[in-house]
Parts: structure tokens; sequence; C-alpha cells
């Protein structure tokens, strides 16, 4: 717990989790949108631009790391990562399955840039039941 | 490591929640400690064998 405000290490790395997934919403809707409608910047801005999504998953990679070092409590540290790497696995088998499938069997895909939404969309769900098991 | 935290614990009368508050951890790291689902490093447990007043071989046991 941070003796000045009283937050737990857990507790900050929701509030930062849900910052930095907040931010990657509040880039990904405006490309998004500025591309849709024939406004998207041309080289090398738009370069910059369209690689913009990835900052904010620098972050959620940095809170990840950051509450490794400040969770105090051994066992939520080793439970949280398993979660991780748990979820990066299944996101790495996932898409590797998905990537054979379409070359060998016709099955449509998601743009690579879909990625970290599936490992988002694994991470809660793997923390979850990591945690539901030691409860 | 098969330990005797449970009983030690009992013996005391206290919960997992107060063994937990004594250790400064979570309750989950005290259940799974006791229940074999997590070896605790070596740090924890020479807090847990101060807080007994016991050696750390006296509350773990290698199963070897």
């Amino acid at each position: 717990v941070d003796p000045v405000t009283g937050a737990s290490a857990r507790r900050r790395y929701y509030v930062r989790l849900a910052a930095f997934v907040a931010v990657y919403v509040a880039i990904v809707v405006p490309v998004i949108w500025t591309f849709n409608r024939g406004l998207f910047p041309a080289p090398p801005v738009g370069y910059l631009v369209a690689a913009l999504p990835a900052l904010p998953v620098f972050g959620v990679i940095w809170a990840v790391l950051r509450y490794v070092v400040e969770e105090e409590d051994e066992f939520l540290r080793f439970l949280h990562l398993r979660g991780v790497v748990g979820a990066t696995g299944l996101t790495l088998a996932v898409c590797t399955a998905w990537g054979f499938l379409g070359r060998f069997a016709d099955v449509r895909q998601p743009s690579l840039m879909h990625v970290f939404t599936i490992f988002c969309a694994l991470l809660l769900p793997a923390l979850a039941w990591t945690h539901w098991r030691s409860r | 490591l098969k330990n005797r935290l449970k009983v030690l614990r009992a013996e005391r009368d206290w919960s997992q929640a107060d063994l937990a508050d004594r250790l400064e951890v979570s309750r989950q790291s005290v259940n799974a400690i006791e229940t074999g689902k997590y070896d605790p490093s070596l740090p924890l447990a020479f807090r847990i064998a101060r807080l007994f007043d016991l050696s750390i071989e006296q509350i773990f046991e290698d199963e070897v």
C-alpha cells in the first residue's frame, strides 16, 4: 500500500490499465473516423498517425511490468504473472492458428491491428480465472 | 513442501485473515501456502517462522 495515497498496487494497476485502454480507444476512434471519410493524412504524417494506436499498447505493457515491481505480496505477483503469461500464450496460439487457417483453409482473418484487442479480451478472463482458482 | 501452518494457526485460534494481517500478505497467500498450492519464498518463510517463534524446519517439511 502506498503510504501517501493509501492505494494498493493492484488498484493502481487497474487504474493504469483502464487509463491506457481509454487512451487506445480515444486514438483508434478518430484514426478510423478520418480514414473512413478520406481525411487520413498522406505519408509520412500518415505513417505516424497510423502507428499512434501502438503507443498505449506500450503503456499497457509498462503497467503490467510496473505491477510486478510494485506488488509486495509475492503470491499475488505470481498469480498475476501466471495470468499474463497465459493470456500472452493464448494470444500467440490463437493468432498462429488463425494465420494458418487463413493460409490453408480460406478462413477469413482479422487484421493484425486487432491483436491487442484479442490480448485484452484474453487477459481479463485469464486474470479473473487465476484469482478465482486461488480465492 | 508440506507444512504445519494450519495447525499452528488453529492452536492460536487465528483465522486465515488474522494470520495474513500479521504476515502482511493477502488471505489468498495464506490459503495457498496452507493447502500446499504455493511454496513461499525464503524471506516469507523466515517471517512465518519468526511469527510462530519456530525454525523454518519446524514448520515446513521437505517431501523428498
